[in-house]
């Protein structure tokens, strides 16, 4: 299932996302993504999330760029444990959608708001 | 092994056995570079299976799915795309299966279809061809993606070696004229929303279920061609991008239910800039790409 989440890091946070499966990539690979990122003309930039789509996490992967990201909508706290969820799930197949559920910014939309 | 070899100068072309090799090897046996001598005009193309002596470069670059996500070149091997090497890659994580990021263009115009966000990679299979192939696998929302302005303007001819999923076991050559497609205001769309020509039985046309092959150009009285039949006419307006090739099923097309279904494969495509059935070697062409890729 795809669902769209409304949020204008979309573009680092899914750079960051790929940094747990394929930490320390090659220059040329550093704009690799895990997930497409949206611009509708209606306004907004939204993350597309397949929820179905599964990735093993690194076996050297740490929170990385996601902790800046994250700094504006979790607390010190909740990156603290996010971190040590990372590393806990090393070597795991996870499906991001849920496995970082708290990652996703705000609700899950069906579709961009206004249409695609 | 039966293919088109390519004879001197002053001699007749035709088909060869297993003993008849020509010059590049028993597995790769078309001869591109016979029709562009001829004056076919090659925008893009993209293979299985290496489609020029000159071309030097890999097959395609593929992800893994397993431990570290491995990602590997797969060059040629005998002018085959190097399966031992696919499986290589698959085991050194071991996963169990591998994505396509890049299929590396062969013209030399340098137009690579791409796909480097990780859920929106299509499938690596060789259970439709046993060349290796696109697709294969059940999948929405999987593409992989080139653009240049100059890659399809209109008009131009697509030739392509593609199995459907709704009809499975048939696999068929699809060559078909085509041109102009997409209006739509969304810069997103503008690439995927469009008149979409598909590969699929030329009885029924347009379906639903299949893996899609999608192209965008410029041009206000437009035509989409399959199977040598006319599909769609009128206007595609002037908005859209200049030129680009979309190759795999995406779930953002109308409708959105689109999908590639089990079975559907794409292993080769090339973009001619005009239509090369006429041209003195294209029936030895046929015919050595149908023996290639085993196709009736």
């Amino acid at each position: 299932m795809i669902q769209y989440y409304q949020d204008p890091d979309a573009e680092r946070l899914s750079i960051a996302l790929w940094d747990l499966a394929r930490p320390g990539r090659p220059a040329n690979e550093r704009e690799d993504r895990m997930f497409n990122v949206v611009k509708p003309l209606t306004g907004g930039v939204y993350l597309e999330v397949d929820t179905e789509f599964e990735f093993v996490v690194h076996p050297a992967a740490v929170l990385g760029d996601l902790a800046d990201i994250l700094q504006a909508r979790l607390s010190a706290e909740a990156i603290a444990a996010l971190g040590t969820q990372v590393v806990n799930l090393r070597g795991q197949m996870v499906a991001a959608s849920t496995a970082f559920a708290q990652v996703f910014n705000g609700q899950a939309l069906p579709q961009p708001e206004g249409g695609m | 092994m039966i293919g088109y070899t390519p004879l001197p100068a002053g001699q007749s072309g035709g088909i060869t056995g297993a003993l008849g090799m020509n010059a590049w090897s028993a597995g790769a046996v078309v001869d591109l570079d016979t029709l562009i001598s001829q004056g076919a005009v090659v925008k893009a193309a993209y293979s299985a299976r290496k489609l020029r002596q000159g071309f030097a470069g890999q097959c395609c670059k593929l992800r893994g799915n397993g431990t570290g996500t491995p990602e590997a070149d797969i060059p040629f091997t005998n002018g085959a795309l190097d399966k031992s090497a696919v499986a290589a890659l698959i085991a050194s994580g071991g996963g169990t299966t591998a994505y396509w990021k890049t299929w590396y263009e062969q013209s030399g115009n340098g137009v690579d279809a791409t796909q480097n966000t990780s859920a929106n990679q299509v499938n690596y299979s060789e259970t439709v061809f046993s060349t290796g192939g696109v697709g294969g696998a059940a999948q929405s929302n999987c593409w992989l993606e080139s653009i240049d302005g100059a890659l399809l303007m209109a008009p131009f001819a697509i030739w392509a070696v593609c199995c459907t999923g709704t009809y499975a076991g048939l696999i068929e050559l699809a060559y078909f004229g085509l041109n102009g497609v997409s209006r739509n205001s969304s810069p997103q769309r503008r690439l995927i929303q469009n008149w979409g020509v598909s590969f699929n039985s030329a009885a029924t046309g347009l379906i639903t279920t299949k893996l899609n092959l999608l192209a965008v150009s410029n041009g206000a009285s437009s035509t989409s061609w399959v199977n040598g039949v006319l599909k769609l006419t009128g206007d595609a307006g002037s908005n859209s991008p200049s030129g680009a090739m979309r190759i795999g099923a995406s779930s953002n097309l109308p409708p959105n239910s689109w999908f590639a279904g089990a079975g559907a494969s794409i292993a080769e495509i090339i973009v001619f800039g005009s239509d090369p059935s006429a041209l003195p070697g294209w029936a030895g062409f046929v015919a050595g790409s149908k023996s290639y890729f085993g196709t009736a």
